[in-house]
């Protein structure tokens, strides 16, 4: 196992995360969330977010108090259908984290896309300077999409475990 | 307002075909507009070299792999067909599948699968 291609990978991700941070937080958006009321939750403009975040932020909510999509609304409990099936990937963070979820997303996320990235390219055997050179030709699309609150991250993150690790190829 | 089937036709098979290329191509969109920045034609030159490892997959591998990456470009230019603001992100669910294809064709070891 080469370790230089993992160093630099988790290099660029630092870097990947601290630029994010550098550029959004001078806007006014907050590193953490305020997970005490859905509204303040969604009031609060978060580092990395989207438009679409908040869509999501709604039944991930639900799951973190009632471990079910239902939330208490206008005196009842309703169920909230929109985007319960994938919102579950931020409840982990909600529940170990707490307030500071969004800002272990990112980091996670980041960490494990550019590191699984140099896992993949070594078990193809492919050279170290060329790991390199891939790593770098990637990093502006990383660095754009994978250090935000959305589904991004996961959803390479499976590709790549795809390739990584099925029996069947 | 009436509809006409085969010019309305032709217009959603056009853009569903300008949609599956601006896909493989990264910048969507936008490379249509006479390439005129740099980082443009990089991202061109770079969807050539990913075009070329797929056609290798498909030529010398019978691979699982390529098709399910050409059919899942295929099925977002269907849903798709005018194009969007988050087409973008979609491109992002590629790419492991790009590296794969480069990262084995650079090594010739296309036996990984």
């Amino acid at each position: 196992m080469r370790v230089l291609p993992y160093i630099l990978a988790g290099v660029l991700s630092i870097s990947f995360v601290g630029l994010k941070l550098y550029r959004e937080v001078p806007m006014g958006k907050k590193i953490y969330a305020d997970l005490s009321s859905l509204n303040r939750l969604l009031e609060t403009p978060l580092v990395g977010s989207t438009d679409d975040s908040y869509y999501y932020f709604i039944s991930a909510y639900a799951y973190y108090k009632n471990f079910l999509p239902v939330l208490e609304m206008v005196g009842g409990k309703y169920l909230v259908s929109f985007r319960f099936l994938s919102s579950w990937v931020f409840v982990p963070f909600m529940w170990l984290f707490k307030d500071h979820f969004p800002l272990a997303y990112i980091i996670f996320f980041t960490f494990a896309v550019m590191l699984l990235f140099v896992f993949l390219l070594e078990k193809l055997g492919v050279k170290t300077q060329i790991i390199f050179l891939m790593l770098f030709l990637i990093s502006p699309i990383v660095f754009y999409h994978i250090p935000r609150l959305m589904l991004e991250g996961p959803t390479v993150v499976l590709i790549l475990l795809f390739f990584l690790f099925n029996p069947v190829f | 307002m009436e509809i006409n089937l085969v010019k309305e036709g032709k217009l959603v098979l056009y853009n569903v075909a300008k949609n599956f290329f601006n896909l493989i191509f990264l910048p969507t969109g936008k490379f249509t507009l006479l390439l005129k920045s740099p980082y443009l034609w990089f991202f061109v030159v770079y969807g050539i070299f990913v075009v070329c490892g797929i056609f290798r997959f498909l030529m010398f591998n019978s691979s699982l792999i390529p098709l399910l990456y050409l059919i899942l470009v295929a099925i977002y230019s269907i849903y798709n067909p005018f194009g969007s603001i988050h087409s973008h992100r979609f491109k992002v669910v590629l790419i492991p599948f790009e590296v794969f294809f480069l990262g084995s064709w650079i090594t010739k070891r296309r036996d990984i699968r």
